[in-house]
């Protein structure tokens, strides 16, 4: 994934977590953040496919547990 | 990013939570018996948008009469504004397609008996706790009916009987003081059926709705509440040319412009209909045109297709002196404030001259073709009104005196009458086989109803569950309504001989308020007195998720004998005492026959 899709995927969870701009990096997990909850998954699933067009599964949701794993998700959907 | 991304959605409601953080909101609390939370963002935009700035508070899902009768919950601390009911079929009755083909009309019938009279118990007990509006949702049909083509072939099929089901909501809504219906299955109808869900949210986080419907939703909620909190428009002030016909008059003539007839006149024929329905609701038309005032008059008087005719206006001006002059003028002549005007104008230098000038006027704002003036017409929030006052003040005093006089025998007025009237069966066993996966689901995704939110392996619990000095308990729950399944969770350790400790303590949170957890303690405690336990020890690690537990052992008779460095309290019960806690009454418990250690 490129550096700009990257920083547009940090910006989008800081914007559905609540958490201030910038803290979120690709070391990110959810024990790192206050609201990182399943209703924050479902919303951060929601504001992922709007943004990127593609539609994720419950199984990828529920495997959204850190940035990592949420940007490896979107590039096996294709997400560069 | 796209301005409409959820993401960016809930970015801008997080502003203005900051920006109105100082200021007493009004509060609109919604209670649904599907999750919402994800609206609330688009409520606080919408409501911030159109004007009326409303702070959404999500009530606990699906706990309609919990929360009206727990008169100590902080809810009833808030200046609440609007309180939105919303109950959907499905959740309801999860069974009702099924049972309609089952058992047939009349048994659906008598089940819509009965969800009436439950909708009835809680707007009365709501109206005496609150002078919030109340909006109770009317109900849109199952999806999976909306798959079968010969459902609306049968008089008496489902169709049928939840439009009946909605027709007398709104006569029961009609009876009580600033209560509406909120025309959810409208919505639906316009939205379409099948957009309206996302079967995947709704497996996955039992939402009801689809993410794209989330905006017309709020949208639709926040114009119904501020319909029936502000005063509605009382008068609609029409521009002629290119608004009420097509064409411009003084260019065209009596015989050019366009009204009546095929394209374009049948648009403009339309507003003119709209314009005299809206006559007949009470609003006063007015015009206020550039144009020559003898030759507008003769176009009424003559033009074969024209609707609207002169005495249909309480005001006309039509000179060449600017709107902005004209409207104070219409405003003093009906002796009516400017901030009761619409003003209607397919020219928006017009419309910006009003607005800039004349702030109190309502502005409609026109797209730019017109075959979407009509709906642009109709769809303005400031011509909502839910309906006539006087009348309405009437009818509710009537019924509030009926209400006082005969309550009916299947309306609940309490918690005690609520919770028996659910007809809760337990079913409490220790883990085995068929119970053990489930048990680790809920051990490791409890985050709020959870004493110590440890979260142990399988290997760790099927140890527990053979070691005789532990044990995993766990409950099932069935209602009238349906079942809840295995939704709470406690393991117990010897700690000392004699001194059990409780690992772990969990319920789900769908059956909170319910004095299952009570019950379920009650039922742990008796099992270990059976065991030759003489004191109990409770646990509460606080977590950023859990706070809702932070006195539970407190409230259940435990004594607190420590708070350790790391925040864990420590509790205790001295089992040899009177005051233990005890099994609710109004659940029925079964226990499933231990096959291995306790009785053995």
């Amino acid at each position: 994934m490129n550096d700009a899709t990257q920083k547009q995927v940090f910006s989008l969870m800081e914007s559905v977590f609540g958490a201030p701009d910038g803290t979120v990096n690709l070391e990110t997990t959810h024990d790192d953040v206050e609201n990182w909850d399943s209703l924050n998954i479902i919303n951060l699933m929601m504001s992922l496919e709007g943004a990127f067009g593609v539609s994720l599964d419950a199984e990828e949701a529920e495997q959204m547990l850190s940035t990592a794993l949420v940007i490896d998700i979107l590039e096996s959907k294709g997400v560069e | 990013m796209d301005s409409d991304n959820h993401a960016t959605i809930i970015q801008k409601a997080r502003a203005y939570e900051n920006e109105y953080s100082g200021t007493a909101l009004p509060e609109l609390m919604l209670l649904s018996s599907n999750t919402v939370d994800s609206l609330a963002p688009y409520l606080l935009l919408e409501s911030v948008e159109q004007g009326y700035p409303l702070k959404p508070w999500v009530g606990p899902f699906n706990q309609f009469e919990q929360v009206l009768y727990d008169t100590g919950s902080a809810v009833w601390q808030k200046n609440l504004h609007g309180i939105w009911l919303h109950l959907r079929l499905e959740d309801v009755y999860p069974d009702l397609v099924e049972a309609y083909y089952r058992e047939g009309p009349g048994a659906v019938r008598s089940t819509f008996d009965e969800l009436l009279d439950r909708l009835d118990a809680l707007i009365t007990g709501f109206r005496e706790r609150t002078s919030a509006t109340l909006l109770v949702s009317n109900f849109h049909s199952p999806l999976r009916l909306s798959f079968n083509i010969f459902d609306a072939n049968q008089d008496q099929g489902l169709v049928y009987l939840i439009s009946e089901l909605n027709r007398r909501l709104a006569s029961l809504c009609t009876r009580s003081a600033d209560t509406h219906v909120f025309d959810l299955a409208g919505l639906v109808e316009r939205l379409g059926r099948e957009a309206w869900d996302d079967p995947r949210l709704y497996y996955m986080a039992r939402m009801g709705f689809s993410q794209r419907v989330l905006r017309p939703l709020a949208n639709r909620l926040v114009r119904s509440f501020a319909a029936a909190r502000r005063t509605s428009a009382k008068v609609l002030v029409f521009d002629l040319d290119n608004t009420l016909w097509g064409g411009v008059l003084g260019d065209d003539g009596i015989e050019g412009i366009k009204i009546g007839g095929d394209y374009p006149g049948n648009i403009f024929a339309d507003i003119q209909r709209a314009a005299l329905a809206l006559r007949a609701q009470g609003y006063l038309l007015a015009i206020a045109s550039k144009n020559d005032r003898e030759l507008v008059l003769q176009a009424f008087q003559e033009h074969p297709d024209m609707l609207l005719k002169e005495d249909d206006f309480s005001s006309i001006h039509c000179h060449w002196e600017p709107k902005t002059i004209s409207l104070p003028h219409i405003a003093d002549e009906l002796n009516l404030g400017l901030d009761s005007f619409v003003f209607i104008d397919d020219n928006p230098v017009e419309r910006n001259m009003v607005r800039s000038a004349l702030p109190d006027v309502r502005v409609m704002e026109l797209p730019p073709e017109p075959w979407n003036y009509l709906a642009a017409l109709l769809n303005f929030p400031g011509l909502d009104r839910p309906r006539l006052s006087s009348e309405d003040l009437q009818r509710a005093d009537m019924y509030q005196q009926e209400a006082k006089r005969t309550r009916t025998r299947s309306q609940v007025s309490s918690m005690e009458e609520f919770l028996s009237g659910l007809e809760m069966k337990a079913t409490v066993g220790t883990m085995n086989r068929t119970t053990e996966e489930r048990i680790f689901q809920l051990i490791n995704k409890t985050n709020q109803f959870n004493l110590t939110t440890r979260r142990h392996s399988l290997d760790t619990l099927r140890r527990f569950a053979q070691q005789d000095s532990a044990e995993v308990f766990w409950l099932r729950l069935v209602d009238r309504f349906g079942e809840l399944g295995l939704i709470a969770v406690g393991i117990v350790i010897e700690e000392q001989p004699q001194i059990w400790g409780i690992d772990t303590f969990l319920m789900s949170c769908r059956v909170m308020n319910r004095e299952i957890e009570s019950s379920f303690l009650a039922y742990v405690t008796s099992q270990l007195r059976n065991r030759g336990a003489k004191e109990l020890r409770g646990y509460y690690s606080p977590t950023k998720r859990n706070h809702i537990v932070r006195d539970f052992y407190s409230e259940q008779g435990f004594d607190a004998v420590e708070n350790r460095a790391s925040g864990e309290r420590v509790f205790r019960l001295v089992l040899a005492e009177t005051q233990v806690p005890v099994w609710a009454g109004f659940i029925e418990q079964t226990t499933r026959p231990n096959v291995r250690k306790f009785h053995a």
